[in-house]
């Protein structure tokens, strides 16, 4: 009994010590520390207006900062084994499983790297590419997209990109429904 | 007693390993690609009545973003939808763990059973190359999105014969063209696009 009595004020003062310790980590990580839904960050972070134009309709992602100046993106990947060989084929099926996984990401260095394989000198790895820009879904793809369909001879790649830039184009499902969500 | 108990799961865990087989089939990424198309505006003036049409894209990404939002969870960056060979589909991250059931907002249907089958299969290997023809179909249960579509799915199997290990890696992609009808934010909704499956796995014969 007499104890625990003398455990009291230790426990009190371990109490408060947390007590202190979740404060401070509660101020530190603020807004960015949220791990609401996101929903409920898009109802919150939007300004109270009512566009009126289509063309105010708010893209599903802002900008991608990173990617302005698209000359500075790095070459391509290069295959390291002879072409034929067994190796080849398999480094071919990697790297493809690779873009599609990029794909499914949202920062600009995922982007980065999908659009840089835009430009590979296999034609399996220009395609994936190809396939996982138009599934990564990023209107900031369009202007790069611009540049390889002007510098390209291939009439045929022309026509995929120009149906690809015709489609990131599109207003997305997500954006109309937040549109009409906020009138 | 701890160390009996483990000696068990590990015997019974050998005596399982041959049986995971091909039978286990292949998990695949679903990728979405489709065009919506809904009644954007409606307006009668005098004897004029007049519509507009709006056409927005949907693909995988935004669909996991719409099943997150059922849920009110933000998934992980990476995240995927996947279906099993039997479509069932579910949300992984990006090592491929699953993490969601996506089932109720998401299904695929494989009508498998009158499939027209082009190419071989060894039966003593389980060795494989194939393409497939069925129909399949796409199901959408979101509070903004319902509807069904359908089309045919080109499915082609590479499966390699096992190597010393028994190992056999198979490689499945499909492809299908789909269309369907169904509800876009509250109004009839008219879908046209693309699904695509694609998969890798190894496997122990």
């Amino acid at each position: 009994m007499g104890i625990a009595r003398a455990r009291i004020p230790l426990l009190a003062a371990g109490t408060a010590v947390l007590l202190l310790a979740g404060i401070l980590v509660y101020q530190r990580s603020g807004p960015a520390g949220n791990t609401s839904s996101a929903a409920e960050q898009t109802s919150t972070s939007k300004p109270p207006v009512r566009p009126d134009k289509r063309a105010s309709i708010p893209h599903e992602r802002a900008s991608i900062p990173g990617l302005q100046n698209l000359s500075e993106l790095p070459a391509p990947v290069e295959p390291p084994h002879p072409p034929g060989s067994p190796d080849h084929r398999e480094w071919i099926d990697k790297r493809i499983t690779e873009l599609d996984a990029l794909a499914w990401f949202d920062d600009s260095g995922s982007l980065g790297k999908i659009l840089t394989e835009l430009r590979n000198p296999l034609p399996e790895i220009r395609t994936a590419a190809l396939e996982a820009t138009r599934e990564f879904g990023s209107r900031d793809a369009i202007p790069y997209l611009e540049a390889i369909s002007k510098s390209s001879a291939d009439p045929l790649e022309q026509k995929a990109l120009g149906e690809l830039i015709e489609f990131l184009n599109l207003p997305t499902l997500l954006e109309i429904s937040d549109h009409d969500a906020i009138e | 007693m701890k160390s009996n108990s483990l000696k068990l799961i590990l015997s019974a865990g050998l005596f399982l390993l041959p049986a995971m087989s091909l039978q286990a089939g292949l998990d695949t990424v679903l990728k979405v690609e489709l065009n919506c198309y809904f009644q954007a505006k409606t307006s009668l003036s005098g004897n004029i009545d007049a519509g507009k049409v709006g056409n927005v894209r949907l693909n995988s990404k935004q669909l996991l973003t719409l099943i997150g939002r059922e849920r009110g969870i933000r998934f992980p960056y990476g995240s995927q939808l996947k279906v099993t060979d039997v479509g069932y589909v579910y949300v992984a991250d990006s090592n491929g763990n699953s993490i969601l059931d996506a089932s109720p907002y998401v299904q695929v249907t494989f009508f498998k059973g009158k499939e027209l089958l082009n190419g071989k299969i060894n039966i003593a290997n389980g060795k494989e190359d194939t393409r497939t023809y069925y129909q399949l179909a796409l199901r959408l249960n979101l509070t903004t999105l319902k509807g069904t579509l359908r089309g045919i799915g080109i499915e082609d199997l590479i499966v390699t014969a096992p190597d010393r290990d028994g190992i056999q890696i198979a490689r499945g992609n499909t492809d299908s063209t789909v269309n369907g009808k169904g509800i876009v934010n509250g109004g009839t909704g008219y879908f046209d696009g693309r699904i695509n499956l694609k998969g890798r796995s190894a496997v122990i014969r």
